[in-house]
């Protein structure tokens, strides 16, 4: 098998990442290569995009897509990241019976980040995927995975861990307070204890040291740190629409990554008009100088101005664009399909 | 009486142009009333900072909040949790009204994967916190969420087929778990409801295939608000256009 390629799409919402990664996920299934699409936002828009039933209450890994046989589907879903990932059958407890662990991994809990880097690398190293494209949540949020990395790295880090390991070697069953040498940490029990009770605070301890029994599989990801900085494994889409993008924020997301991975992201200037619009115009019926035709001439001239303004801001700061036109909307596999020509031209 | 006003929908629907607006209107008659824009990424302080504001009041010293704070393993430990984060500044937002009389606050959201885990967050907590003062005080987070003359969510979207599909899951998830929630739903940048002539129409490929949209998605038996299309290139006027079909949502009592 070759090795393993990531594409990711981020950008501002309702530029069409979902509806991009999707449809380059169906340009590799044409081309019968093993793709792994995974979606980070909550709101899993893929589903709809993939035809699954809306009402569809299966999360996870997904590998029986009616039409695409080469692909699989990850809708984020924490507890099937614990059963399937984290979890291990060398661990000396269950990890699917920790209570707080159940309830801070449960969809919508807002762990979705962080657990998408360890899904991301748990397929990157099984091999079992030629690429692997990552959709996103709108904005900044997609900053948010890369912070992952740090917050893993300081959460296990040896000055917190050896702290906790005092807390295990020397607590008899029922007295966690008193032995625990930490002066900090014994004081942060005690204000957690009057905050949410003694259960909680037993519950809690058993949690965080199941987790950091965890440590190695934990730091083991941080592997993924580098992959996701070499532009020979690794490729970031920025998308763009000259309807809803503002070239200041654009650029922003631009620097923000280029700055956490060291190069620059492709752009994708989706949902480009003008060369339509101005072909409408050229229509001798838009000379007509009526109010509601002037009014909409205006509009749509507006519109080409917005996206000259768009263009002439953001190409000369990247190196790599990819301009697709706005697109006639059928059903929605031929609409992934048409999109195939401008994958064809780029491919990674 | 105080409001908060929570405005979400899928990205690129023009929450916060919506949010923006609806705050100059009420503003206008309720000078006690606040935009907050909901941060963009979990990193931003203002997570932190109502955390630390909650733990003052609750041990009561903000010297000892502040300590905490700067611990290393309270810092990873509240990183690791962004759950915890959001119910904290919702949290904060709800306390705010509460000591504050008349005080409105209009949210300028995030969009609905995120704003659906921010709701569900005290929920989600109150699984695991089950004594203690925080416990009442997320039974009184939630039930601020459903009391309809308090709390009041608007669900954003445009007339396009994945962003109707959106708005129609966050509010089926949400009813499920909050079944008394007051949410409302609004239709941004319709241009069907422009009422334009066929003509109009017919001579431009954009609209024409941005009307086919709309009309196929059959919309008028779902009780959507509308707010048409604003032709407006500069954001004052467009705010003006927009403005008068906001005025539903004030509801003085």
């Amino acid at each position: 098998m070759k090795k393993t390629k990531i594409s990711f799409f981020f950008g501002p919402g309702g530029v069409g990442k979902s509806s991009l990664s999707a449809s380059l996920a169906s340009f590799y299934q044409d081309k019968e290569i093993k793709t792994l699409i995974i979606s980070i936002d909550p709101s899993l828009r893929l589903k709809q995009l993939f035809s699954l039933p809306s009402t569809l209450q299966e999360f996870g890994l997904i590998n029986n897509i009616q039409s695409y046989p080469h692909l699989d589907l990850f809708l984020m879903d924490g507890a099937w990241v614990v059963k399937n990932i984290i979890n291990s059958k060398d661990l000396p407890f269950n990890i699917e019976k920790l209570k707080l662990l159940n309830v801070i991994t449960q969809r919508l809990g807002g762990l979705n980040e962080i657990l998408a880097y360890l899904t991301l690398y748990h397929f990157y190293q099984s091999n079992k995927y030629e690429r692997i494209i990552i959709d996103t949540a709108p904005g900044g949020h997609f900053l948010d995975f890369f912070q992952s990395v740090n917050r893993i790295e300081s959460f296990f880090e040896e000055k917190l861990i050896k702290i906790f390991d005092r807390v295990i070697s020397k607590n008899s069953k029922n007295n966690f307070f008193s032995k625990i040498i930490d002066h900090s940490m014994h004081k942060l029990f005690h204000y957690l204890e009057v905050l949410a009770g003694n259960t909680f605070v037993v519950d809690f301890i058993e949690s965080i040291m199941a987790v950091y029994g965890l440590k190695d599989q934990f730091r083991k990801t941080l592997e993924l740190n580098a992959i996701l900085k070499n532009p020979e494994i690794t490729q970031y889409y920025l998308v763009a629409t000259p309807e809803r993008s503002n070239e200041k924020y654009i650029i922003g997301l631009q620097n923000e990554i280029q700055s956490r991975v060291g190069f620059s992201p492709t752009l994708i200037l989706n949902q480009s008009a003008t060369n339509l619009i101005n072909k409408d115009l050229q229509d001798s019926y838009w000379q007509q100088n009526q109010d509601d035709i002037t009014r909409w001439k205006n509009y749509l001239a507006q519109l080409t101005k917005r996206e000259i303004a768009l263009t002439a801001a953001l190409f000369p700061n990247f190196k790599q664009i990819i301009q697709i036109p706005l697109l006639p909307i059928s059903n929605i596999e031929t609409t992934l399909r048409s999109f195939h020509p401008y994958w064809g031209q780029h491919e990674f | 009486m105080s409001q908060i006003y929570f405005f979400t929908g899928k990205g690129g629907v023009g929450k916060s142009l919506l949010a923006e607006t609806f705050y100059d209107l009420l503003k206008t008659n309720h000078p006690k009333t606040i935009l907050f824009h909901w941060p963009d990424s979990e990193s931003d302080p203002s997570y932190t900072d109502a955390i630390l504001q909650y733990l003052s009041i609750k041990l009561h010293s903000s010297w000892i909040a502040q300590g905490l704070g700067k611990t290393d393993f309270f810092k990873s430990l509240i990183n690791m949790l962004p759950g915890l984060k959001y119910l904290s500044l919702i949290g904060k937002l709800i306390m705010d009204t509460k000591n504050n009389s008349h005080l409105n606050i209009v949210i300028d959201g995030p969009s609905s994967g995120h704003a659906l885990s921010i709701l569900q967050s005290p929920i989600t907590f109150s699984k695991m916190f089950l004594a203690g003062s925080l416990k009442n005080d997320l039974a009184e987070i939630q039930s601020f969420l459903i009391d309809s003359l308090k709390f009041k969510l608007i669900n954003v979207s445009l007339p396009t087929r994945l962003s109707i599909e959106e708005s129609r899951e966050t509010l089926e998830t949400l009813n499920k778990n909050f079944p008394e929630l007051n949410a409302i739903k609004i239709l941004n940048q319709s241009i069907l409801s422009l009422n334009l002539s066929t003509n109009i129409i017919s001579h431009s490929f954009l609209l024409k295939s941005k009307m086919e949209e709309e009309t196929n998605l059959n919309l008028a038996s779902k009780q959507h608000h509308t707010v048409p299309l604003s032709l407006q290139e500069n954001v004052a006027n467009r705010k003006k256009d927009i403005s008068p079909f906001l005025k539903f949502l004030i509801n003085d009592s």
